[in-house]
């Protein structure tokens, strides 16, 4: 991650950075990255999947809610 | 396009976040909710590198105020388009805000053990006799039912040792939830902000009896939603 954004983004420490990283060691990353491809929420739009950069897949998506206390469907 | 980082209920207290390719992040008002957003010619690339910048985002403003982090990847046409799907979905998108907003994820997984294939193979033979023989085609279906079965039987083998080594870490998380990364079964733990401290520490202790890997704290992917369909 670069850290070209430093300057004008105080409060932005990006992966790696000289001050310590935010998000964990590399160990982890790839169980961030995971995290953040696989889960979340997800609201209704467009998704775009891609792979080395060319988008494959433009598609919209409805939301489910999957909670910790049981599921929600949305309508 | 509009690209989506989380959504909050109060403004963050701290601008001029840079997110991914470097654009501007901001946020949009949207009926009780905020999007904490950037805006882009196209699509942002669901690469690593913006994956990463994704989620530095999301623990930056998390770090501020209640945070719902949203899957990377949502993508609206402009703010109009971002606030009406967020009306479809306010009063759930709040609760669940309420509910995991305050807290982070830790995860607690055994080591990766690459030689152990995680992608599903096919295990079904086709319909056209071929299967009743003794060909190349059933020897290729045998040894991926194989590969398939070792797999599973590992990923049970890490599953109870990660569960055993990390059941003292439960009375400290809000919530608990397993699921199966790329790296193989792994225990989430939802933990309030106050409590990071002492959950790391126990997390830490029972990793290096175990040997397992701790992984946060996150932004907290897995207990905020899940795309189920």
């Amino acid at each position: 991650v670069s850290d070209d954004s430093a300057p004008t983004a105080p409060t932005f420490v990006p992966v790696g950075a000289a001050d310590g990283p935010r998000l964990g060691n590399d160990a982890t990353l790839v169980d961030l990255i995971d995290r953040v491809l696989e889960t979340g929420v997800t609201i209704s739009g467009d998704v775009v999947l891609s792979v080395a950069g060319v988008d494959l897949v433009y598609l919209g998506l409805r939301l489910v809610l999957k909670g910790i206390e049981g599921d929600e469907t949305l309508p | 396009v509009i690209h989506l980082y989380a959504l909050t209920a109060e403004p963050p207290t701290s601008v001029g976040l840079a997110g991914v390719d470097g654009a501007p992040v901001t946020t949009i008002e949207a009926g009780a909710l905020l999007g904490v957003t950037s805006e882009h010619r196209s699509a942002p690339a669901a690469t690593a590198d913006n994956a990463l910048v994704h989620a530095a985002v999301i623990a930056a403003v998390g770090e501020q105020v209640p945070t719902l982090p949203v899957r990377f990847g949502t993508h609206h046409r402009d703010d109009a388009a971002l606030r009406e799907a967020l009306a479809e979905t306010e009063v759930a998108l709040l609760a669940a805000l309420a509910r995991v907003g305050h807290a982070v994820e830790y995860v607690v997984r055994a080591e990766a053990t690459p030689d152990a294939p995680r992608i599903p193979v096919p295990t079904r033979a086709d319909d056209d006799g071929q299967s009743q023989s003794q060909g190349p085609g059933r020897r290729y279906l045998e040894e991926r039912l194989a590969e398939q079965h070792a797999a599973e039987a590992a990923d049970d083998a890490a599953r109870a040792r990660v569960g055993a080594a990390t059941a003292g870490l439960d009375t400290i998380a809000i919530a608990v939830a397993e699921r199966v990364g790329r790296s193989g079964p792994e225990r989430c733990f939802l933990v309030d902000r106050e409590a990071t401290d002492a959950f790391a520490e126990a997390a830490a202790a029972a990793a290096a009896e175990g040997g397992l890997v701790v992984g946060g704290p996150w932004p907290p992917f897995t207990f905020a939603a899940e795309v189920t369909g």
